[in-house]
């Protein structure tokens, strides 16, 4: 049986999976593809790309699952209302619209000509990729997002036989669009920009709660409602935004104007509303069933700073936040839903390979590259500790990329986390964006609770921790704006520990990604230090790399010392002057604010 | 006018459709959806 899911008729990140005989093949986002971030459009490239893995051809194509119900989004996108929910009435006016297709079903129709096509509610989409990600046997699940069709979250149940949605907030009116338009308000109004609030957060003090509580009604369990609904077009949240200005009273920034204290003190005033919802939501559900075990899905999950206040507050004492909280791989869930739905699903056949499903970089075929190999006479993995103990920061290429936002190890960026300054160096002259934001970790799983507060697994980098207590350094609490606050040293590691001592864990087991983790061990023979920074081998607003040529690409065009594809090394010529840089920089500006 | 007299069928037809389903709003809405997977 070969079962293809289908993500993206939401307007973003459209993605595909492929499941043969109950093994995941792949799993592939558009915008790798196409190069443009959070790519909507029918995913061919990732489908041709997928197929290609799984060595089959578009007729061989069972079934195709859509990671939402196309027309029910279709329906409410049009009148503000779910079609499942209206009336008789209201159903016999509106019957004509139900048989008109959407251009993702008649493409799909198109190219897989012999598959059935099936349809998976969304947040059933996001429950059931999170579930068989987990090793829960069962548990609730807290499904919070802008919109799946109709409902912006979903409270329900699953296990190995069943999974139903029991409890949900009509309308796209909450939470996740609360986050959203304070994002814009903040100067950050590119799609997906609310991981910057939340990274922006602990500059600042949550003193503005009252002011954004203005905004909604809230409802018994976490439910809120907002008083003025923009919806999700950024033109129409720009509208908005004096008439949100009006009610905070506070004034709204320009992409263009300095970061100021007051928007860290916005951004810790949002987080913490934020926080305090998804935690009465937990609550909640908790109310609601019998289990031990919660699975935190949906865009909102990938705020990893509330999955770890979730995991510490112990509503449940089991949490699993979804390694790919959001829509780009919406296609898993739908594939693995429709396997749950027709006889289960072997999990002992399921193989995430760390999530990293997608295809291999190839060859880098740009000529005069070969004149920057580097011929080391030591091992490639020494070789690498030995550089970056010396400071040096180099990308790392190799095997299939990562699923999602996160750079796992595949298509990521190293550096030491003791050199000082680190941070804001590779923040301005490698990544091009702003200063403040900080690095993940990846850690050595069997050291991680030497030096963080956790006792699980994060090894999809779901999860923030805090740095154990007796490795802080001492620091003044009174700083007069947050920059001053960014370059106290804080701890031995301050470019992956947060002003508030968080940290973004990717925890590194040995099974999981052998590669990685003999390169940490190296690391920590020189260094003592099982740590080394890990962000995503793109620039601001540049979709993760995909192949050794885009790899190339971006190396030449930034400060990266090394470039490692597979087992080649690269040093860089180090030849493009300022100006060619930005030139090659402004491809991304419209997607990097 | 044909664009104005679809315009105006809009708006009343959304107001019949919202009418109807805001009546069950307010917070969390009890409900026992099925994982089906035929329905569009």
């Amino acid at each position: 049986m070969n079962v293809l899911g289908l993500g993206g008729l939401l307007g973003h990140d459209s993605n595909v999976s492929l499941i043969i005989d109950n093994k995941i093949i792949a799993c592939a986002q558009e915008e790798r593809f196409t190069r443009i971030k959070h790519d909507a459009s029918f995913p061919i490239n990732a489908i041709n790309d997928c197929l290609k893995i799984g060595n089959i051809n578009p007729e061989d194509i069972d079934v195709v699952v859509f990671a939402e119900k196309p027309f029910e989004n279709y329906f409410t996108q049009l009148f503000g209302t779910s079609y499942a929910s209206s009336s008789y009435i209201g159903k016999k006016l509106t019957s004509k619209l139900h048989n008109k297709e959407t251009f993702f079903e008649k493409e799909a129709k198109k190219v897989f000509p012999n598959a059935k096509l099936k349809y998976s509610w969304h947040h059933f989409s996001h429950a059931v990729a999170a579930y068989y990600s987990s090793d829960f046997e069962e548990a609730a699940f807290l499904c919070v997002d802008g919109k799946g069709e109709y409902a912006n979250a979903s409270i329900g149940y699953i296990d190995s036989k069943k999974a139903l949605i029991t409890h949900e907030i009509p309308y796209a009116n909450g939470l996740g669009l609360l986050y959203t338009v304070i994002s814009h308000f903040l100067g950050f109004p590119s799609f997906g920009s609310e991981y910057k609030v939340m990274g922006l957060a602990p500059y600042g003090k949550p003193i503005y709660v009252d002011n954004i509580k203005t905004l909604y009604t809230e409802y018994e369990g976490g439910a809120i409602k907002l008083i003025k609904n923009p919806g999700f077009k950024p033109d129409d949240i720009k509208e908005h935004l004096p008439w949100l200005a009006e009610r905070l009273n506070l004034p709204i920034r320009d992409p263009k104007d300095e970061l100021k204290q007051i928007h860290a003190d916005i951004s810790a005033s949002i987080q913490a509303v934020f926080e305090e919802q998804i935690l009465k939501m937990a609550n909640f559900a908790k109310l609601q069933f019998s289990t031990e075990n919660l699975l935190f899905c949906g865009g909102c999950a990938q705020n990893c700073v509330s999955a770890g206040k979730l995991r510490d507050k112990k509503i449940f004492k089991n949490i699993f936040n979804s390694p790919v909280g959001g829509d780009m791989g919406s296609s898993l869930g739908a594939a693995l839903n429709y396997q749950h739905q027709t006889g289960g699903v072997d999990r002992s056949k399921l193989d995430f390979r760390g999530y990293y499903l997608g295809s291999s970089p190839g060859r880098l075929t740009i000529s005069g590259a070969n004149d920057y190999l580097v011929t080391p006479q030591i091992e490639l993995f020494q070789y690498m500790a030995d550089e970056l103990a010396n400071g040096k920061i180099i990308a790392w290429v190799q095997d299939g990329m990562e699923l999602g936002a996160r750079a796992l190890g595949a298509r990521s960026i190293l550096a030491n986390p003791l050199v000082p300054n680190i941070q804001s160096d590779m923040n301005l002259k490698i990544k091009f964006r702003e200063s403040f934001r900080p690095f993940a970790p990846a850690i050595l799983i069997e050291d991680t609770n030497k030096w963080f507060d956790i006792d699980q697994p994060s090894n999809f980098m779901q999860f923030t921790a805090f740095l154990k207590p007796e490795l802080r350094f001492q620091t003044p609490t009174n700083f007069d704006n947050f920059k001053e606050n960014l370059i106290y040293p804080r701890c031995e590691i301050p470019s992956v520990v947060h002003v508030d001592y968080s940290a973004r864990l990717q925890t590194i087991a040995k099974n999981d990604h052998p590669k990685f983790h003999q390169l940490l061990e190296k690391f920590k023979e020189i260094t003592g230090i099982p740590i080394l920074i890990n962000t995503s081998f793109n620039v601001n607003g540049q979709p993760i790399i995909r192949t050794a040529d885009e790899a190339w690409d971006c190396f030449i065009n930034t400060d990266i010392d090394l470039l490692v594809i597979d087992d080649k090394i690269y040093r860089n010529p180090f030849d493009k002057t300022k100006n060619e840089k930005l030139q090659w920089l402004k491809q991304f500006e419209k997607y990097s604010r | 006018m044909a664009e104005t007299i679809r315009k105006i069928l809009k708006v009343i037809l959304t107001k019949i459709i919202k009418q109807d389903s805001e009546k069950k709003l307010g917070g969390w809405t009890k409900l026992d959806k099925r994982n089906d997977l035929e329905n569009r």
